[in-house]
């Protein structure tokens, strides 16, 4: 059982360095309207203290409501582009090379900024 | 100081795949772009396939949008090319493209300016137009990355430039 009354484990502490990354997706889900309006929705769970110190280390509060904000809004802001773009891997492979080579240096001979 | 700083080796460099990226992931450019032509290697495969959360720099934004403009209208290729691109544009939400405000256009021209400095006079360096203009791109994105946390990946050498001048700046190297 962790020793920790519940009290102490609520305080605040200042934000760590590690604090802006767990904030972005706070940030985005502001900027799609889903963190505005009214706070009505109950939320009553058990999950481990690991489980809970590692989010809250991440989210750079203790308090159990922006802990539980930010892993939701981790959560409602993730998307697809990258498995999508994973599946449109080659689908311009057989275009030709003189077109694609308009593109950029990426494609194009000329490529001195290429890890190469 | 910036003497020191130049284009290191690739076996130097953090690469996709021996390390895994520190908070939210920035697509560059190029990924986007290798992707379609199916170059960039497994890591970057598997990683895209892999990718919760994925942002982009307004300067990338800006960057595939370029290609609906460049491309030959005339070339029976350019609009099953053009159309491609705007799939991926219409799969980035504007809440996750990184848009610099006043400062950071600042920053990034300052940060472009000394990596032009840094590698001035030596084999590989900035010297046209063309040049300066995709290295403040770059540094665009690199100063919108560091801001948001994030760890930008690409395969461009330039961020190699970048990281040695902002040790806050994280990149992974594929390619």
């Amino acid at each position: 059982m962790d020793p920790t009354p519940v009290a102490g484990r609520r305080k605040s502490r200042p934000p760590t360095r590690h604090a802006r990354p767990a904030l972005l997706p706070l940030q985005m889900a502001a900027a799609t309207g889903l963190t505005a309006g009214a706070k009505t929705k109950h939320l009553n769970a058990k999950v481990t203290p690991a489980l809970f110190e590692a989010a809250a280390k991440r989210a750079g509060s203790e308090s159990p409501a922006v802990v539980i904000e930010a892993a939701l809004a981790a959560l409602a802001t993730q998307d697809d582009l990258g498995p999508w773009l994973a599946e449109q891997w080659g689908a311009l492979a057989n275009v030709d090379p003189a077109l694609l080579a308009e593109i950029g240096p990426e494609l194009a001979d000329d490529r001195s900024n290429r890890l190469s | 100081m910036t003497a020191q700083i130049g284009y290191r080796d690739r076996a130097a460099l953090p690469r996709l795949g021996a390390a895994a990226p520190k908070g939210p992931v920035v697509l560059d450019t190029n990924v986007f772009v290798n992707a379609l032509v199916g170059r960039g290697g497994a890591e970057l495969k598997a990683l895209l396939s892999n990718l919760p959360l994925s942002l982009v720099s307004g300067a990338t934004i800006a960057e595939l949008n370029w290609v609906g403009g460049r491309l030959d209208p005339a070339h029976p290729e350019t609009e099953h090319v053009v159309a491609k691109y705007e799939a991926i544009l219409a799969q980035i939400p504007p809440t996750k493209i990184l848009v610099p405000n006043a400062a950071q256009w600042a920053e990034a021209g300052l940060l472009a300016g000394r990596a032009a400095r840094a590698v001035a006079g030596r084999a590989r360096s900035i010297r046209t137009a063309f040049d300066r203009i995709e290295l403040i791109n770059d540094a665009v994105t690199a100063i919108v990355a560091t801001s948001a946390g994030a760890t930008i990946v690409t395969q461009d050498s330039d961020f190699d430039l970048f990281m040695q001048l902002e040790p806050k700046l994280h990149v992974l190297f594929y390619g």
